[in-house]
This record gives C-alpha cells, sequence and structure tokens, in this order.
C-alpha cells in the first residue's frame, strides 16, 4: 500500500489530489450514498404506513352504515362483534401519546405526516442525486488515471 | 532507547483507539437524543393544533391513561428539556473528546518522528 501510495502521490491530479486522497473520497461517497439510500428507504416504508392508516379510517362505516366486524381473538379465532363508536378513533401521535379524533381530523393528520414526509425524502433524494453525479465524477477520474499508468508503463 | 519508544508509541495509539470508542458512543448518544427530541416536537405540535377538550390518552406500560391536554403539554415540554440539556452536555463533551484525540494524535506523531530519526 506504501509503495502505491509513493507512486501515486508523484502523479498529481490536475485538481491537485492525490490519487490515494480521489480514492478515499470515492469510498466515502459511496458509504454516503448507502446511508441516503437506506434513509430514503426507511422513511418511505413510514409514508407507506400513515398512507395505509388514512386509507383504514377512510373504509371505517359511519353510524348509518352496518358496522358488523369479526374481531381477532388469536391468529386463527375471530368472533363476530360491532364496532360500538365509528365516530371515534385513537391516534398514536409518537412518545407514547394517542388522541381521541374524529375520523376526518384523523385522516388530514395522517395526510399531513404522509405529505410531511413526503417533503423530507425529497430533500434527502435531491443530496443523493447530487451524490451520485459526483461519484460518477470520480470514476471518471480514476478510470482516466489507469489509463494514463497504462501507457506509461508500455512505454 | 527504540524498544522503549515503540512501547511509547503502542501506549499511545491503544490510548487514541480508546478514546475512538469513547467518541463513537457519544456520537450513538446523540443521534438518540436527537431522535428523542424531534418525536416530542411532532407530539408538542399535534398538541397545539387540538382543542382544550380534547381527550387525551397516555402510554403507562400496557395500560391507556386518559390524561389532561394540559398535562400532556407540561410532560412533553418537560421531555424537550431534557433532551435539550443532555444534547449540551454531549456537545461539550465532544469538543473535549475531539481536542484529546487531536492531542493523541501529535504525540504519536512524534513518537513516529523519533523513532524514524533514530534509525
Amino acid at each position: 500500500m506504501s509503495a502505491a501510495t509513493a507512486s501515486a502521490s508523484s502523479e498529481q491530479q490536475p485538481a491537485g489530489l492525490s490519487m490515494a486522497q480521489v480514492e478515499q473520497v470515492r469510498t466515502q461517497l459511496q458509504s454516503d450514498i448507502e446511508m441516503l439510500q437506506s434513509s430514503i428507504q426507511r422513511l418511505q416504508y413510514a409514508q407507506e404506513g400513515f398512507g395505509e392508516s388514512m386509507l383504514a379510517v377512510s373504509r371505517l362505516p359511519t353510524n348509518n352504515q352496518d358496522n358488523s366486524l369479526l374481531v381477532p381473538l388469536s391468529s386463527s379465532m375471530y368472533v363476530p362483534g360491532r364496532l360500538s363508536d365509528p365516530d371515534h378513533v385513537l391516534v398514536d401521535i409518537g412518545t407514547g401519546f394517542f388522541v381521541e379524533m374524529r375520523p376526518k381530523k384523523a385522516q388530514d393528520y395522517f395526510k399531513r405526516k404522509h405529505d410531511y414526509l413526503q417533503v423530507e425524502i425529497d430533500k434527502l433524494q435531491k443530496v443523493l442525486y447530487d451524490k451520485l453525479l459526483t461519484r460518477q465524477q470520480i470514476t471518471g477520474i480514476i478510470q482516466m488515471h489507469l489509463q494514463q499508468q497504462q501507457q506509461q508503463q508500455q512505454k | 532507547m527504540a524498544p522503549d519508544l515503540n512501547k511509547k508509541l503502542e501506549d499511545e495509539v491503544e490510548k487514541y483507539r480508546q478514546t475512538q470508542n469513547d467518541m463513537k458512543k457519544f456520537v450513538t448518544q446523540q443521534q438518540q437524543l436527537f431522535v428523542t427530541k424531534t418525536e416530542n416536537e411532532f407530539v408538542k405540535q399535534e398538541f397545539e393544533n387540538l382543542d382544550s377538550d380534547a381527550t387525551v390518552y397516555k402510554l403507562v406500560g400496557p395500560v391507556l391513561v386518559k390524561q389532561e391536554l394540559s398535562e400532556g403539554k407540561e410532560t412533553v415540554e418537560k421531555r424537550l428539556v431534557y433532551c435539550e440539556g443532555e444534547l449540551k452536555r454531549l456537545a461539550t463533551l465532544m469538543k473535549d473528546t475531539e481536542k484529546k484525540l487531536e492531542i493523541h494524535r501529535e504525540v504519536i506523531a512524534k513518537i513516529q518522528q523519533q523513532i524514524a530519526s533514530n534509525k
């Protein structure tokens, strides 16, 4: 490794960085990209949860409709029941707090969370895009340098 | 002379590694605190949007306990203050640890120079 560094640092890149440093930057970029991608995935997963909650609440029967249902008592046994109060739902707002809300308010809550997550996801995707571009450029620089090395060795 | 220097180098590198480990722990703690703080800020926001007669429940173990909105707001506020305090404490701690790391690096560099010049 030290021999490669010694020869690499004697061939300075136009940008003023040695090959070893360029390689370091590329490795750092790669790990940043992976972290961003995993964060975006997790946000999207959470966002899906809110979307599903919104859908579930919208499907709740109102007082005028038939609100009988099947309640799971175990993974293989259900009992028939009725939704006693379709006008209120308990919403988990985080850190162990639940709030009783009307279905409409609950839907608004889920929509707000869903949209907020979308804003954050968009921010991250923009950063990810920039990093992907930079990584492409660096890969190009490394390839160019490898080509130069090969040509010099052939002389 | 050389064996002593080498031993000194080993010791310093070991100390450096330990300080780095401490730093990693602090970073993890800081991340946890950020998450808790953000979650509590979300809850605070939601509370602001509620009417004062809204029904709020708190999850205490397996039990949902009915609470006053004002009580809930107080609890969340206290948690936020605690988080901010902890974050400040960690920030100072991390700055000091960073300085320690810098000192370790300098000592290691000096010893390496001595070893190189003795050869």
